[in-house]
């Protein structure tokens, strides 16, 4: 196997910003802050439970 | 294409660095959910339940596993992202942040630093299996001399020959082993709700001479200060190999909550469970026994239930240690794989083997596992904030694939002589952020205030600010953007958005700033034919020299402006 050359055309591949995955969202970038936000709140309230 | 040569790329690409295409992924949600787990689910989670109910109440035991483990990984998790849009691994990310010979020191010391975690994992493998051959009439003291540097070793021989051919083993692995390990979690919890009333574990709280004895003349919010901080270094250990996985994913959501829910969710039930088990042996009567063999699910069940449940159990939480071994081995073999391309990932992960087998030989890991533990923590936060900042934030998504991967003629990740100065030099300030708030080893807190945010969350947050700010430097900037030709900032500026007016507010300090400046010069304006002109208008004045704009407010005054100016000055 040519290394050099695979790596080359996988390289090419990406610079073409052909998407190779599904990308998050701006919604899922929301969710993902909500879901922080809870869990920020949570252990907050903890500091208060006996 | 022959088979041979699809082989070796295959191997290049599961075991090795090569961007992996999007035909090639293999994990979906469940699978990389179900891999991930496997790597969190070990004893050492059953270590750490115990370790905190020698803290904090179970209902705080409760917030600080789940709530704070989720709040730390949905924070440091999210640059997982890049490895599964592009099929790389965060490594080769970091190459533009240490440059291309500082990412080698810095994976190897975060492998130095991690490895002591799989020490005690073969550590308590072995430990359970005498436990459960005493719980079968064996004396533990008739067992041949070695056997359970033998057991050890045997756990991580067996993790690595899983990790031998890649990932596609270790995720047929974990799809049978995770679920029966929830399996057995959730009898462990049974049996244990069985045996004692719930209201004694929902209600418990450790006595305050048990507090005391741990952390003495420490106030009941410090305490849980500190519990919450043994959670965050707890699950923040996973930054280095994090990418593993996500890199095989198809999307990017999968990826992310994949990382974050295997830990969050399955690790944090398993230190629960261990949780669980410490306070039903306590009211059992067995307190006097060692912390490891109380929070043994072997002797557990062969206390409360049966030495059979217990042998069920044994031989499942010995395959959790291995797979984790195992998981651990792989992921670090790529990690060393990113930064040492020339050599095989056999060779590598055989080296990790004997580093572990080292470590367990010399058996003084856990004597020394406070201080390795506080040494992990002050690496990965500030890992995990420079990443998640140049991500976003320097880079802003886009990296020089031709200089990542050093191709010939492309040294923009070269920086100074291989190292990026800036990155190291945040890196070791990071590393110092946290032991300015707190001493791990006489146990002073040094920043009451800043103590509130925790030592490692001090250190993420710290980090990340001191990076933001200073890669915003011109200086700085260039030096850490030497890539902007290749992967410029597209959108530094909203092109389509209407010009903001100057701030009216302002208008009266720009004039006075203006006055000041020019009045030692004898400023005159002379208004000529300009009764009746009114906003909007355009000027077309010559620029003489930077005085400029200090005269054109006082001209145009009481009218506002906006200057024009090419974009290219500011890119």
């Amino acid at each position: 196997m040519d290394y050099q050359k695979e790596l080359e055309e996988r390289i090419e591949l990406l610079e073409e910003k052909k998407e190779l995955a599904v990308r998050m969202t701006k919604k899922d970038y929301i969710r993902a802050g909500v879901f922080t936000l809870i869990c920020l709140v949570l252990v907050i309230l903890g500091a208060f439970l006996a | 294409m022959n088979q041979k040569v699809e082989n070796e790329i295959n191997h290049e690409v599961y075991c090795g660095i090569l961007p992996m295409k999007d035909t090639e992924r293999t994990c979906g949600f469940l699978d990389a959910l179900l891999i991930l787990s496997g790597y969190c689910i070990a004893t050492w989670s059953y270590t750490q339940g115990a370790y905190l109910t020698g803290l904090v109440s179970f209902k705080r035991l409760l917030i600080t596993s789940v709530a704070g483990a989720l709040l730390m990984l949905l924070v440091y998790q999210l640059p997982v992202i890049l490895s599964t849009r592009f099929g790389i691994d965060i490594w080769i990310w970091l190459r533009s942040v240490f440059g291309v010979k500082g990412v080698k020191i810095i994976s190897v010391l975060v492998i130095i630093v991690n490895f002591p975690w799989y020490a005690v994992c073969c550590d308590l493998f072995a430990k359970s299996m005498i436990n459960l051959a005493s719980a079968f009439g064996v004396d533990p003291a008739m067992l041949p001399p070695g056997t359970e540097l033998g057991l050890e070793l045997l756990c991580v021989v067996v993790g690595t020959a899983l990790a031998w051919s890649g990932v596609k083993t270790i995720g047929w692995t974990t799809r049978i082993l995770v679920p029966l390990l929830l399996t057995v979690g959730i009898f462990v919890v049974v049996v244990a709700f069985r045996n004692v009333p719930f209201s004694a574990i929902w209600n418990y709280a450790p006595s305050a001479e048990m507090v005391a004895e741990t952390l003495p003349g420490k106030t009941p919010n410090e305490i849980y200060l500190l519990a919450l901080e043994a959670n965050f270094a707890f699950v923040i250990t996973l930054v280095g190999g994090m990418a593993g996985v996500p890199r095989q994913c198809k999307s990017e959501k999968a990826a992310y909550y994949a990382g974050v829910l295997g830990q969050g969710v399955a690790g944090s039930f398993f230190v629960i469970i261990g949780a669980v088990m410490m306070i039903a042996m306590q009211y059992k009567g067995f307190s006097n026994l060692d912390p490891n063999e109380l929070t043994d699910p072997t002797r557990m069940l062969s206390t409360m239930a049966s030495p059979i449940a217990a042998l069920a159990s044994l031989l499942l939480v010995a395959f959790a240690n291995i797979g984790t071994q195992a998981v651990g081995s792989y992921l670090y073999g790529v990690t060393l794989k990113s930064s040492f391309q020339k050599i095989s990932y056999h060779k590598l992960i055989l080296i990790l083997c004997a580093y572990v087998a080292v470590l367990c030989i010399w058996g003084g890991v856990e004597e020394h596992f406070g201080t390795f533990l506080t040494i992990t923590a002050c690496v990965y936060a500030p890992l995990a904030a420079l990443l998640f900042v140049d991500f976003f934030f320097v880079r802003r998504q886009g990296l020089d694939f031709r200089s990542a991967y050093e191709m010939k003629g492309h040294t923009n990740y070269v920086y100074t002589h291989g190292f990026n100065l800036v990155g190291i030099i945040v890196l070791a300030i990071g590393f110092c952020l946290s032991l300015l708030v707190y001493d791990p080893i006489s146990g002073t807190i040094h920043s009451h205030i800043l103590f509130k945010l925790t030592p490692t969350g001090f250190s993420l947050i710290g980090t990340g600010v001191i990076y933001f700010l200073i890669s915003k430097f011109p200086p700085i900037r260039r030096y850490l953007r030497k890539d902007t030709a290749v992967s410029p900032i597209t959108k530094p500026f909203d092109r389509y958005r209407v010009p903001p007016r100057q701030n009216i507010f302002m208008l009266p300090f720009i004039h006075l700033i203006c006055w000041f400046l020019t009045a030692p010069y004898g400023l005159k304006i002379k208004k000529v034919n300009m009764e009746g002109i009114k906003p909007p208008y355009l000027v077309l004045g010559s620029h003489h020299s930077f005085t400029d704009f200090y005269v054109t407010p006082l001209a145009l005054f009481p009218h506002r402006a906006n200057y024009i100016s090419e974009l290219e000055g500011f890119e």
